[in-house]
């Protein structure tokens, strides 16, 4: 029993060194941000950012995540450096941290605790700021977080290696695939939304790469893969075209035209070459304009879950449910005579509406601008 | 009515009327009256009151003894019909209400050392608190025992001792309550004696009451109250052995949760914010004035719970634990106490203030001070949602609503919000995280300000016309809120001040109004940025102070040499509304209220804009002098003579022009030359000339503002680059020599002078505030045939210009529609060409409508006939 017992302990023991050993191993520690880029290597470079002197909660985070080994074991291989970041800068260890930093661009509205992921060049592939990204102090939360992101950094640079975008390549022509192969590698890469310009803030609306798109139309001149216009279709504008703004106001005498808005929604909507998210905006797009016309509380709930079922895991699908509730009922509280009313007294205004368009275009006449 | 009591009526009426009416009877009547009142002046009722209600405890105030020479006294002037002199009833200056005495306090202490808020605890039971009446009434006999005398030694000497300030505190706290809530309040013993230990801890109180315009103490203690039972742990240090692992931080004053339960409460109280987001009922105020079952949920018939802390409660929660756990800024502990009220009384009744929020703006938005600035900027700025829905409408947050439950900080920045989502935004990250930040109204926006190193920095702001929702005494004025800080940051003499308030106010109460007049007045000159102090004084002395005129020119000096070199706009407003009623009726002799104006002009300091209401002050003013000319000159001589050393305040100009003109046409002509003399010493003859031209564009005078333009029209051309080239859209240019009119003029009012330049070719600038229906009218030297107008934009491209209206009028009154302008023109510039049923005009107007709240921004403003050009 006790020879049991004892060797299950140096088992255990054996095991535990092996893991601190290869946390040891797995990554590098550097002093500086300088010294973090001469060292860094394929897995690029982890900054932690946290405020001296003004934020106690990233400072415990320096012993209860940062230094710890676990940590050091979610980063692979990359290069771990711990900047701070003094409020007051006249503070007398101010001198040694701006030395530490070495250039290291402020934290994306200053905020900390913060983790910065960053390319071996030294650009940043991924922002993981305050307990959203980073979890408890224990920061485990922050680890799942900076695994899934290196696993998506590894993959975004395999694709690159294979499209002929790595540093020092001409681009397609050291690409090993062409054409439409190259145009899904590249796609997927758009779709792994790093390199977010200001750090992984916000979540919506997807991030549009300009340089990626690019390489993306060259592959695909025609779209014939659908891609080209899953990467480059721009949420907002689509809207706001639709609503006839340029500046997400609507102007005083602005009528919406439901059979056009439904036509563009839906050419988004049943194109599986669009992203979810996309092809559910323009679903909503389309039930906020239902709903303000009125219709059927039926067609409406049906129309919320057929959106909710393009992508049950956006926030337009997680949220389809409780709008299903919100607005089926909102639009059910309404009897059929008053929707016929809503819907009479939406044309009698269109009518008015357009009568001084007329007369204003005709006075209009006189004036060439 | 006796016929005796009517003959004296008539006789009396009779001596009122001749008084004022007939120049030869009135210097014998005045004579008489002067000899009649001269007695009472030396004594008046006040003082007789003082005497008869003085208790036999208290101690005879000092005789008067002048320190001061009497200031010298102004010539009599002759030709307005008025005597000067000795006033009626006038009587000397014994307790030092003249400038120079007054001044000592704030200079130089003078004895009245400010004393700080020092740990002390008072001895009064709950018992003592059960029966707040007899309370309220032995402090004050307490309070007018321990004064000793009412000169700045004695009250010196007396708040030396904190057992006084203590009382003070008390007193004051017992005087603002609803005593029966509070006595049903403190009838739980133990409630009573817990909330004893509180009302005994000097600083504690003190503050609870003097640093937030406590209002409806009981329910504020109630809260309170709440708060400890809810939380045993408040009164145990915040900071954890060992202190703080920040480095360097500056030391936490003890008792962090107490003060953060006084801050929380204050300011829910304070704005009603009781309940569960939502108006209560008149019959659940009722019941909360009760609070017979204060801190338990009321029920309600079966279901319906009321919750009145609930909101409160939760508030303090997040704040007490952040404060805890150390997660919130490192200033936050070291707070003065004023800006912990503004900190954790951030609006209670906004989903931005709720716990949820709050929690997740601290987790994920904590950064050092000055970027929360910048931290609104985190949400996109949509004002139409994903659904179509604008944000003015209550669906553009719903389909997103059960994503983010509470959490509306969240979704704001992940759906999206307009000026008053991000700077609530701004705000409450900053609140949340421990550092002061306000949000506050411009016209037809929604900005805020960070509180950073002692400054309010304002951001995503748009004018300068700001209002801060917060306020400690009830005024809104961006120059209220910097007057607030600065008196606040001098916080010792504010509290010395406020509590020297206190005891004048025991006095009034108790009958002794002379006493309390006496303490008001010190109050006031030891803290003159105290504005309530001041309103305060002023109602009482304007009772007693009637027909004293040196005493009201000795206020007017000082209010004019310590508040206005630094709060101009305030001591503008303070002299409008409670000084100029009184004193300029008390004045008779104008050529003393010419002096007194001075003084205010006189003692500007900073050269920051005018943004206050100047034509008011100087309306009030002007009005006062009454018909004579030569006055009026002397006047506006002193007048240009202040604005010639401070030319920031050129508007002045403007108002005198447009009120000389206005007035009589040689006048203004005689005016304007007194400018022109004043400008010959002025460092910015531009700011003055703008001043001209803005008066002139006032009353309608193209030729006068033609003149001071013209010499403009070269400069800029010199200065700036050429305008654009442009398609010609008519004859000849028929704008030249016109005048501009803004319905708002752009805060820099300097750039008058350029608004005859940009009816050239030239190029100038026109710009007005920002704001609906702004509107650019130009008056064309003659009627014209239009045939074309061309408007150059600043910045390059007409790409922020929205469909604004185009209208022509033969006489200004009535307006045709000409064109809409077209929406976001990329071409440098905006060419109206009419070609057919050219209209004959005068006036041209451009209206900026119901879109963009941004100002009416030109380089140019052309207009053509329709005539050919050879």
């Amino acid at each position: 029993m006790t020879t049991r017992k004892f060797t299950k302990s140096v088992v255990a023991g054996l095991a535990m060194a092996a893991l601190s050993l290869s946390a040891v191993w797995s990554a590098q520690r550097a002093a500086t941000y300088s010294e973090a880029l001469e060292k860094a290597g394929d897995d690029g470079i982890v900054v932690y950012c946290y405020g001296p002197d003004w934020n106690r909660r990233s400072v415990r985070m320096l012993n209860s995540f940062w230094n710890n080994p676990e940590t050091e074991a979610a980063v692979g291989n990359a290069v771990m450096v711990a900047i701070p970041f003094y409020e007051n800068q006249d503070h007398p260890k101010a001198a040694e941290a701006s030395e530490i930093r070495c250039g290291f661009p402020d934290p994306p509205f200053g905020v900390c605790p913060l983790v910065v992921m960053l390319d071996k060049t030294g650009r940043a592939y991924a922002h993981l700021p305050g307990t959203d990204y980073l979890g408890d102090e224990e920061g485990e939360k922050g680890r799942e977080n900076m695994r899934a992101y290196r696993a998506k950094f590894q993959r975004y640079q395999e694709i690159m290696k294979q499209v002929g975008l790595v540093e020092g390549s001409s681009g397609s022509s050291g690409s090993t695939v062409q054409g439409a192969e190259r145009a899904k590698l590249i796609s997927e890469a758009m779709d792994l939304q790093l390199y977010i310009p200001g750090g992984s803030i916000a979540s919506m609306p997807p991030y549009i790469d300009p340089n990626l798109l690019k390489e993306l139309e060259m592959s695909d001149p025609s779209d014939k893969t659908g891609l080209v216009r899953r990467q480059s279709h721009v949420e907002l504008q689509f809207r706001y075209k639709l609503f006839d703004t340029s500046d997400g106001f609507l102007k005083p005498d602005f009528e919406a035209d439901y059979d056009m808005i439904k036509k563009e929604c839906f050419k988004i909507i049943e194109d599986p070459a669009y992203r979810t998210w996309d092809r559910q905006a323009a679903y909503m797009t389309f039930i906020g304009q239902s709903r303000r016309e009125s219709i059927q509380p039926n067609q409406l709930k049906g129309h919320i879950k057929k959106m909710g079922a393009i992508d049950p895991n956006t926030v337009f699908g997680r949220g389809a449910a409780a709008l299903h509730d919100l607005w089926g009922n909102y639009s059910a509280r309404r009897t059929p005579e008053q929707r016929k009313a809503d819907r009479e007294k939406r044309k009698q205004d269109a009518k008015k509406k357009k009568d001084k368009k007329i007369r204003e275009r005709r006075q209009d006449e006189a004036i060439e601008f | 009515m006796k016929l005796s009591h009517i003959l004296l009526l008539a006789l009396v009426l009779g001596v009122v009327v001749g008084y004022f009416a007939e120049p030869s009877v009135a210097p014998i009547l005045q004579a008489l009256v002067k000899k009649e009142t001269k007695p009472v002046a030396a004594r008046d009722e006040w003082d007789d009151l003082a005497d008869k209600n003085r208790p036999s405890d208290e101690p005879e105030p000092e005789e008067p003894k002048p320190e001061e020479p009497k200031p010298e006294e102004p010539k009599p002037v002759e030709d307005d019909g008025f005597v000067d002199g000795e006033e009626e009833g006038e009587e000397d200056d014994p307790e030092g209400t003249a400038p120079r005495k007054m001044m000592r306090y704030v200079a130089e202490d003078d004895g009245m050392t400010p004393v700080s808020e020092e740990p002390f605890k008072g001895k009064l039971t709950g018992a003592n608190w059960r029966q707040p009446a007899m309370l309220e009434r032995r402090l004050a006999s307490q309070l007018r025992q321990a004064l000793k005398k009412i000169d700045q030694k004695g009250v010196a000497e007396f708040l030396k001792k904190p057992e006084n300030r203590l009382m003070l505190a008390q007193w004051e706290l017992l005087h603002l309550s609803d005593m029966d809530a509070l006595s049903k309040l403190m009838k739980d013993r133990e409630t009573a004696e817990d909330l004893a230990l509180l009302l005994n801890d000097l600083p504690w109180v003190s503050s609870f009451v003097y640093d937030g315009q406590l209002q409806k103490p009981e329910i504020a203690l109630a809260m309170v109250r709440h708060f400890r039972q809810n939380d045993p742990n408040m009164d145990k240090d915040v900071l954890h052995e060992g202190g703080s692992a920040l480095e360097n931080v500056g030391n936490t004053k003890p008792g962090l949760k107490r003060r953060i339960a006084a801050a929380v409460a204050v300011q829910f109280t304070r704005n009603g914010w009781y309940g569960e987001g939502r108006e209560l009922t008149p019959e659940e105020i009722e019941e909360l004035k009760i609070l017979g079952n204060m801190g338990e949920p009321r029920r309600k018939g079966k279901k319906e719970k009321v919750d009145f802390f609930k909101d409160a409660r939760e508030r303090y929660q997040f704040f007490a634990e952040s404060a805890d756990q150390e997660l919130l800024h490192s200033g936050f502990a070291s707070l003065p106490d004023w800006l912990m009220h503004i900190v954790c009384g951030w609006k209670g009744n906004s989903p931005f203030g709720s716990a949820t929020t709050m929690r997740w703006l601290r987790d994920n938005c904590s950064a050092p001070a000055m970027n929360y600035t910048g931290m609104a900027f985190q949400v996109p700025y949509l004002p139409l949602n994903v659904t179509g829905d604008v944000i003015f409408s209550a669906q553009y947050y719903e389909p997103f609503q059960s994503q983010y439950p509470g959490n509306f900080a969240k979704m704001t920045r992940d759906v999206g919000a307009v000026c008053g989502g991000l700077s609530h935004f701004g705000t409450s990250s900053a609140c949340a995280n421990g550092v002061p930040a306000v949000t506050m109204g411009e016209p037809g926006h929604c900005a805020y300000a960070v509180y950073v190193d002692g400054k309010w920095h304002p951001s995503n702001t748009v004018s300068e016309d700001r209002h801060p929702h917060w306020s400690c005494w009830g005024e809104y004025s961006w120059s209220a809120f910097e007057m607030m800080t600065s008196m606040f940051q001098n916080g010792a003499r504010t509290r010395d001040a406020q509590m020297v308030a206190t005891m004048g106010s025991v006095l009034a109460a108790h009958k002794n109004p002379i006493n309390a007049l006496k303490l008001f007045e010190l109050s006031a000159t030891m803290q003159p940025l105290n504005q309530p102090i001041w309103a305060l004084y002023m109602e009482t002395a304007s009772k007693s102070l009637r027909r004293q005129p040196r005493k009201w020119l000795g206020v007017n000096e000082f209010i004019c040499s310590s508040v206005a070199p630094q709060h101009p706009a305030m001591c503008a407003t303070f002299l409008t509304e409670n000084i100029y009623p009184s004193m300029l009726a008390t004045l008779r002799a104008p050529r003393q209220k010419i002096a007194a104006f001075d003084a205010l002009f006189s003692n500007f300091n900073v050269n920051e804009k005018a943004e206050w209401d100047i034509d008011k002050l100087l309306d009030m003013q002007y009005a006062s002098l009454g018909r004579s000319r030569t006055l009026k000159k002397e006047f506006f001589e002193k007048l240009f003579d202040s604005v010639s050393k401070h030319p920031s305040f050129s508007l002045a100009v403007a108002w005198a022009i447009r009120t000389a003109y206005a007035e009589n046409k040689n006048f203004g002509k005689d005016v304007l030359q007194m400018v022109e003399k004043a400008m010959e010493t002025t460092t910015d003859r531009d700011s003055m000339v703008a001043g001209i031209i803005r008066g002139a564009e006032a009353v309608g005078n193209i030729e006068l503002a033609t003149q001071y333009s013209e010499p403009y029209i070269k400069k800029k051309e010199a200065e700036m680059k050429p305008l654009p080239k442009f398609e010609p859209v008519g004859g000849n240019l028929v704008s030249e020599g016109g005048l501009v009119t803004l319905s708002k003029y752009h805060p820099d009012f300097r750039s008058a002078i350029y608004h005859g330049a940009a009816l050239t070719t030239a190029g100038g600038l026109i710009q007005s505030d920002g704001g609906k229906h702004q509107t650019v009218t130009l008056e064309l030297k003659k009627a014209a045939t239009l045939g074309g107008i061309v408007i150059i934009p600043t910045g390059g491209s007409a790409a922020g210009y929205y469909e604004w209206n185009l209208e022509v009028s033969k006489d200004g009154k009535e307006w045709t529609h000409l064109a809409k302008l077209p929406n976001n023109v990329k071409d440098p510039c905006v060419r109206v060409h009419i070609k057919k049923n050219n209209p004959t005009v005068k006036f041209i107007r451009i209206d900026s409508g119901e879109g963009q709240l941004i100002g009416i921004n030109f380089r140019a403003l052309l207009v053509y006939d329709n005539k050919k050009v050879h």
